[in-house]
């Protein structure tokens, strides 16, 4: 070794000098002490132009290299043929990059770092889950899909309905606004998208398509629901994001309207028909419009038509009424000490097994007494 | 486009326990990103095979976000960190000093703690999310890590049709908010800041790659990065990885002490390898690849080996005469083989004698300089 060190010793400099001065401009290759000139400050601009095209060679680098593919160090063409320059990724510096990578493992996996959400987390708080559960049990609430199949001519899938029914389940007795609600209840099916969701909304207000008097008369009206059918996708899934949350929108207001039961002075009669898995189930609240308007507020009759076994149960603040049959046929209720503007709620519960409940609002108006 | 949306939503949920509207939402944001890539890259639209395109798109997307979702929260950030500071290692230097490792992981950590929140920016609103949102489930999680190092990579053009990586202008932007002055970094270089004689002076250095970088023809590049390739592939062929990392990171201009930092060396440790290097090199440029490097350093036959004339004379007189033979057998351009044959000697010996003939010329060489 020592012979070989003394005479050589200037070739060994020189040779390494001269290879280590790095060839002239590849972009990926910087000069810490030179001013770097690929700086190029309108790159920075919001519309700064990107290099699509550049892009895809990186793709396909990667995909090589995922195969095992790669060029080998001494610089063989590449797997993919590229015919434009993308020009400064050299396997030289890959390399370098690599050995930078596993060296800075160790520190990284010490102190590992916090993403913008994540500050002041602890190193155990840093676990996500898989988000498995579905929104709702995907067994609740199947009997009422022919209802909710029918609400608008187009395929939407079973679960998305089931959702939305179970969504706005949970806001019919809110005491907010009917909009609120059916925001509150598509939302659920849009989660992070809340800001958007309310442009679809707003723009369904001002749409004379989607009125929502046009939907709902689609579900009766046979011309109506063709024209309907040629405005809406053919169906959900191949909606883009935008019309799946009109649609979603749409829906939450048939069903809301479907579970609400909004007695007023012009109204004095309330129905609303469900198709269920057994057949079809019809509710009625009345108050009766020719007795003597009194000083006591004339009671609400409830009258339910069943398909098969179930029960009615009428909560108040007070108390609850119930009643039930044992098989097809009808239920009735009567609500005397009602409250002009309050919400109750009527659950109609179907084969016992608590699985297939529906819940309707049932609200009284105030009136003016002439 | 929609039948890829469901085909990846379907893919995510099986390989993934997650809900699957987040899987189809997850989906469409991947292919809503493929498709914007689509129509705006020149060479897909004119190549005709969008399709394709779309395709190998969507598969490199899904493997990624995979693959950060089998990594898991705590491995698949430490993946992406040491990633990132990999391709921004070499931008990011404290100012003023000789860089060290340490000092440049603590920028980097800075840096990508910015880099971050641009990145959930913009995921934010090319997605039109909302401002609020964040990766809730491990499956969110892996799509905004995957979107991080997507977003890191996209190319940012350039004058005269370069293109860099978007992550590197942001770093070369984060340096410089701490003003680079380079003539303080020139007088700091030109320090001696190690006594390493193989290190030569740095002013010279400096002096020498400007002049590199004006005049040197393309033939040349591509001269250098042979040898640079070939020496790698020769040492690799002798089992020295460590020797090839350790030429890579002098290739880079690292000073003694980071390369010992990266390659967790001591001093001792780094002395040996530089010696095993040195031992490589010398084999290398005399007997392995001997033409290849006496053409790089103009030492060549035709350049009477980079000898003067005196120097010529002198050094034909120290032959034996069966060198003397065989060095007008090579000025014939004669194969090892024929020589072999001419001066009845084993290849071996023929080989052995040549090295030893350019180990004299380069002895005079050095005497006359030293």
């Amino acid at each position: 070794m020592n012979n070989m060190n003394d005479p050589l010793a200037w070739l060994y400099q020189e040779l390494l000098q001269s290879l280590t001065q790095p060839p002239p401009v590849s972009t990926q290759q910087p000069r810490p002490n030179l001013p770097p000139e690929a700086f190029n400050p309108e790159a920075f601009s919001e519309e700064a132009e990107l290099d699509w095209d550049a892009l895809l060679w990186d793709v396909l680098d990667e995909q090589d290299e995922a195969r095992g593919e790669t060029a080998p160090m001494i610089g063989g063409e590449s797997a993919t043929p590229q015919p434009f320059a993308k020009g400064d990724r050299s396997a030289v510096y890959k390399r370098f990059e690599q050995i930078i990578r596993n060296r800075i493992r160790d520190e990284v996996h010490a102190n590992l770092p916090r993403f913008p959400w994540e500050h002041g987390l602890a190193i155990d708080e840093l676990d996500y889950v898989d988000d498995f559960a579905p929104r709702v049990n995907p067994l609740w609430q199947q009997a009422w899909l022919p209802q909710l199949q029918s609400l608008l001519p187009m395929q939407i899938p079973e679960q998305t309905l089931l959702q939305l029914l179970a969504a706005c389940t949970q806001v019919v007795g809110s005491v907010q606004p009917h909009g609120i609600k059916m925001a509150d209840a598509a939302k659920t099916l849009f989660p992070g998208y809340g800001t958007q969701l309310n442009e679809v909304i707003n723009r369904i207000r001002l749409s004379p398509t989607l009125a929502l008097d046009t939907v709902r008369d689609a579900t009766t009206n046979a011309a109506a629901r063709s024209r309907l059918a040629q405005v809406l996708p053919a169906t959900y899934q191949s909606a883009s994001l935008e019309q799946q949350m009109a649609i979603a929108v749409v829906l939450a207001k048939s069903i809301l309207d479907g579970l609400t039961l909004n007695l007023t002075p012009r109204h004095l009669s309330q129905h609303c028909v469900w198709q269920s898995t057994a057949g079809e189930m019809s509710l009625q609240v009345t108050i009766d419009p020719h007795s003597p308007w009194g000083q006591r507020p004339h009671p609400i009759r409830i009258q339910a038509t069943l398909p098969q076994a179930g029960q009615l149960t009428l909560t108040t603040p007070k108390r609850s009424l119930s009643t039930q049959c044992a098989g097809a046929g009808s239920l009735a209720l009567q609500l005397a000490d009602w409250q002009p503007g309050q919400t109750y709620l009527l659950t109609l519960e179907f084969q016992e097994d608590n699985k297939n409940n529906l819940q309707f609002a049932l609200i009284c108006q105030h009136w003016d007494k002439d | 486009m929609d039948r890829l949306i469901e085909e990846l939503a379907a893919q995510l949920q099986q390989e993934t326990n997650t809900n699957p509207q987040i899987c189809h939402q997850v989906a469409k944001r991947l292919m809503e990103e493929v498709q914007r890539i689509c129509q705006e890259s020149p060479h897909i639209q004119t190549s005709g095979e969008i399709d394709a395109w779309g395709r190998t798109l969507m598969e490199h997307r899904r493997k990624q976000c995979l693959r950060y979702y089998q990594l898991g929260s705590r491995q698949g950030r430490g993946e992406l960190q040491s990633l990132l500071s990999a391709i921004v290692y070499q931008y990011l230097k404290p100012p003023g000093q000789p860089s060290s490792y340490q000092q440049r992981l603590l920028l980097i950590e800075d840096f990508l703690q910015g880099f971050y929140l641009e990145a959930l920016n913009a995921f934010r609103r090319e997605t039109q999310l909302d401002g609020g949102y964040q990766p809730r489930s491990r499956l969110e999680l892996a799509e905004y890590m995957a979107f991080c190092e997507r977003y890191a990579k996209r190319r940012i053009r350039l004058p005269q049709q370069r293109s860099q990586q978007l992550i590197i202008l942001r770093a070369q932007a984060f340096t410089r908010r701490t003003p680079l002055e380079w003539i303080t970094d020139l007088e700091a270089a030109t320090e001696p800041t190690d006594t390493n004689p193989d290190r030569p002076d740095p002013v010279i250095r400096q002096i020498r790659a400007a002049l590199r970088q004006a005049e040197t023809p393309a033939a040349e590049h591509s001269l250098h990065d042979t040898i640079v390739k070939t020496l790698i592939q020769y040492l690799q062929q002798q089992g020295r990885q460590d020797c090839v990392d350790y030429f890579i990171l002098r290739l880079q201009d690292l000073p003694t002490a980071e390369i010992e930092a990266i390659l967790k060396l001591t001093p001792r440790q780094r002395d040996y390898l530089q010696q095993r290097f040195k031992y490589h090199l010398i084999r290398f440029a005399l007997s392995h690849q001997w033409e290849l490097v006496h053409d790089w350093l103009e030492a060549d036959l035709e350049h009477n080996l980079g000898l003067t004339a005196g120097e010529w004379q002198r050094f034909k007189q120290r032959l034996e005469p069966g060198q003397q033979q065989l060095l007008t057998l090579k000025q014939r351009g004669q194969s090892w083989a024929a020589i072999a044959k001419t001066l009845t000697w084993t290849p071996t010996k023929t080989r052995k004698q040549w090295f030893r003939l350019l180990e004299i010329a380069w002895e005079i060489r050095n005497r006359s300089v030293s």
